[in-house]
């Protein structure tokens, strides 16, 4: 699954960290999901989508 | 948009879930520990037929000591309190690796016991119960590291 994430968080100026943070997860999860290698779940999906005020489809595309 | 929000002073040691700080965290899990600890190696003593009694009961408390002293500290700590601790560990990829260690453990242990009955029905063989346990344990929990290792590798 192809995500934004990486261009949302340099929108914010945010670290991995602060977005796991931000997420209650951990960094490494962050990265996974950045590298596309770790669907995340549907709470932490809502939840990515509330930190960057979007949808979740705005995140997130199937390949 | 959220901002972090201020919170308690973490330690890698945690306070007391039940109100109190690091001081009586670590008390009272030492005291439960010792008391375990002490309990088994008197378990141990009692039932044992060879050797001192109190060489028994002493081996046992101090090599049972680290395990018992960290698992009232593991239920009583506040996960709040410990640096480093997510909020949601079940939403973590770490959750994942374990989720598939186990799984993948799980088979093999299937498959090992399944081959293992056989082999000794078959053979006849015999063999001290309780280091076949202690074997087979070992390898267990080997198989389950390796496979974190591989997951975690997959997916970082």
């Amino acid at each position: 699954m192809r995500n934004a994430l990486p261009e949302r968080r340099a929108e914010l100026g945010w670290s991995q960290q602060r977005l796991a943070d931000e997420l209650g997860v951990s960094r490494q999860t962050v990265i996974s999901i950045e590298k596309g290698r770790f669907d995340p779940s549907l709470p932490v999906a809502f939840r990515l989508a509330a930190v960057f005020g979007c949808t979740i489809e705005d995140l997130f595309s199937p390949d | 948009m959220s901002q972090p929000t201020a919170s308690a002073p973490k330690s890698n040691i945690g306070r007391a879930r039940f109100g109190g700080g690091t001081a009586a965290l670590v008390i009272v899990s030492l005291v439960i520990g010792l008391a375990i600890s002490s309990g088994l190696g008197a378990l141990y003593a009692w039932l044992g037929e060879t050797g001192e009694g109190w060489m028994r009961f002493a081996i046992v408390a101090i090599v049972t000591l680290p395990v018992s002293i960290m698992l009232p500290w593991a239920l009583l700590v506040d996960r709040s309190s410990l640096e480093g601790a997510v909020d949601r560990p079940e939403d973590s990829v770490e959750a994942r690796w374990y989720s598939k260690a186990a799984e993948g453990t799980m088979h093999d242990v299937l498959i090992t016991v399944g081959i293992g009955a056989a082999l000794f029905s078959f053979t006849q063989l015999q063999v001290d119960t309780g280091m076949l346990l202690i074997v087979f344990g070992t390898l267990v929990m080997a198989d389950f590291g390796v496979r974190y290792q591989l997951a975690k590798r997959a997916d970082a």
